[in-house]
């Protein structure tokens, strides 16, 4: 069998283990893998704790009075090459998810513009034009790392996180772009906001969006943001 | 059955040992700051070591007893009260219908634990009755407990408690000065070489802008060099991240899943329950230490509590 992606396994503290994957070809889903043995992971094997995924990379905790870390590297090296992943061919869902673009919940959409010698309606237009994918999800319950976003949108994260954000926030930090599903701290360059719930702990299926799913932004205005919050205008 | 809470104190939510299994769709561990101290009461008194705690911070909460049980607090000392007399912690405690305990506020050290003989009924979200507030889950309709809640209970505990035999056995020296022992943490290559000797050589004071979540450390600024557009990554409960401003961040037990600020340490999990006892104003010494010796320790430390193995 010809191994698609390469693993390097590192320490990460005294009991969990860093996992850097890089795929060998374009075309084969990096975060769809690593989702993939996460889950494999988290089912097969009693010595793992937690499994924490991300894009390119996941961490596995163990604990060390089980297995010490130098078996638990060996054991996780075995288990990932013994991993046969088959790429879904599942069809995804396209979620369309509004977005208030307004000044007063987009704090940092002004900046940008000018850093990248657009229009405010060009950086919007930018970003609502793309159909994203859910690349992978982590965070916060339910934050949605959404791809690619438009190269003319790059920005870094901000230098210092800001200490609050309201839930629906919209960010961009990379080629990434989010929504904070919870009110707290981020880093994430601020364009807009959803009235949209993507997490609801009481429903049967909390969260919105899953990895692969299929995304679109829909820009409205003020009222209608306030409309979508009040609940019997739905 | 119940416990009515009379006053709530500053932060006390219902936490158990945490939430697994549920990383990749963001959901944070959770469960007890200090998992030392809150699985010591619940070993103590002879309860499963799981079984829900109130977690209190920096002041205690007031509570009146609707049914005879015993109780056990361990970790930062509150000076507890039951009807105004003084109680002794990691001792079991019988209360009776209509006892009040009292907590005070603790001098060193942030979080106290309460276990209970009885269970408390509370709300489940993937398998962990962990209050996370941010999400308004668990514990008690997942927020800090208010005054006028009513916390039911149920069942018994399944174990006769065990009695330290000293108190020095416990080994317990909370301070406002702390060492955690802590390894390089996957982006440490990442700051310049003068800001690797700082991280060890100084002195890092927790900030008042503390929680839960993490505690934005102040002290020498680190310089990083090496990562500009970082992909988000894995972060756990006792990670060092660093934004570019140079202000380091220690994550606690509700610490985000993922972040793309470089992660510069990991505490040791032999260490890790202390970041649940830093207060603002504590001072902080990172020091390295060998896979080795943190599984020399862990077995040493198992020898007399043999429930830190089980995690």
């Amino acid at each position: 069998m010809i191994k698609k992606f390469k693993t390097n396994i590192t320490q990460f503290g005294d009991d969990a283990l860093l996992v850097r994957v890089k795929s060998k070809g374009l075309k084969i889903k990096l975060s769809e893998y690593i989702l993939s043995l996460s889950k494999f992971l988290m089912r097969s094997e009693e010595h793992w704790v937690d499994v924490v995924s991300a894009e390119d990379s996941f961490a596995v905790k163990f604990n060390p009075f089980d297995i010490s870390p130098v078996n638990a590297h060996k054991k996780l090296e075995k288990v990932i090459n013994a991993f046969n992943f088959e790429e879904s061919t599942q069809r995804h869902q396209l979620i369309n998810i509004p977005v208030c673009y307004s000044k007063e919940f987009a704090p940092d959409l002004e900046i940008i513009a000018q850093e990248k010698s657009l229009t405010v309606d060009d950086v919007i237009e930018k970003h609502t034009s793309v159909t994203y994918e859910v690349i992978t999800i982590g965070f916060t319950p339910g934050f949605a790392y959404l791809g690619e976003l438009s190269q003319d949108l790059l920005m870094p994260r901000h230098s210092v996180p800001r200490r609050y954000l309201p839930p629906g926030s919209i960010g961009i930090a990379g080629n990434r772009t989010g929504i904070y599903p919870l009110g707290g701290p981020g880093g994430w360059q601020i364009i807009g906001c959803s009235p949209m719930s993507l997490f609801d702990s009481h429903s049967e299926n909390p969260f919105k969006l899953l990895t692969g799913m299929q995304v679109k932004f829909v820009a409205i205005t003020s009222d209608q943001f306030q409309d979508y919050k009040t609940p019997n205008k739905q | 059955m119940s416990i009515e809470v009379v006053l709530p104190g500053l932060q006390t939510t219902i936490q158990d040992h945490g939430r697994y299994g549920f990383r990749h769709m963001g959901v944070p561990q959770s469960g007890a700051a200090d998992l030392f101290s809150s699985k010591l009461a619940n070993y103590l008194l002879g309860q499963l070591l799981n079984s829900a705690v109130l977690e209190c911070t920096l002041t205690g909460p007031k509570l009146r007893f609707q049914s005879n049980m015993e109780i056990m607090i361990t970790g930062a000392d509150m000076q507890p009260e039951v009807n105004g007399n003084p109680i002794e912690m990691f001792m079991p405690c019988e209360v009776l219908v209509g006892d009040e305990l009292v907590m005070h506020a603790c001098h060193v050290g942030c979080r106290s634990y309460i276990a209970f003989s009885k269970d408390l009924v509370c709300d489940s979200f993937m398998g962990s009755s962990s209050t996370y507030l941010p999400a308004k889950l668990g514990g008690l309709n997942g927020k800090a407990l208010s005054s006028g809640d009513i916390i039911a209970t149920a069942g018994n505990k399944p174990q006769k408690g065990k009695l330290l035999e000293s108190l020095e056995d416990l080994g317990q020296n909370f301070s406002n000065d702390w060492t955690l022992s802590v390894f390089p943490g996957p982006e440490f290559y990442a700051i310049d070489e003068a800001s690797k000797k700082l991280l060890f050589s100084e002195t890092y004071k927790v900030s008042n802008d503390s929680n839960r979540m993490g505690s934005l450390l102040i002290g020498p600024e680190l310089t990083i060099e090496k990562v500009d557009h970082m992909i988000s990554g894995p972060l756990f409960p006792g990670t060092l991240q660093c934004p570019k401003n140079g202000s380091p961040i220690l994550l606690g037990p509700d610490a985000q899943t993922l972040g793309g600020y470089p992660r510069l340490l990991q505490v040791s999990s032999i260490d890790r329950h202390l970041v649940g006892q830093l207060r603002p104003g504590d001072r902080i010494n990172f020091q390295k230490i060998s896979v080795d010796e943190a599984l020399r320790r862990m077995r040493q430390q198992a020898l007399l509590f043999p429930f830190i193995s089980n995690i």
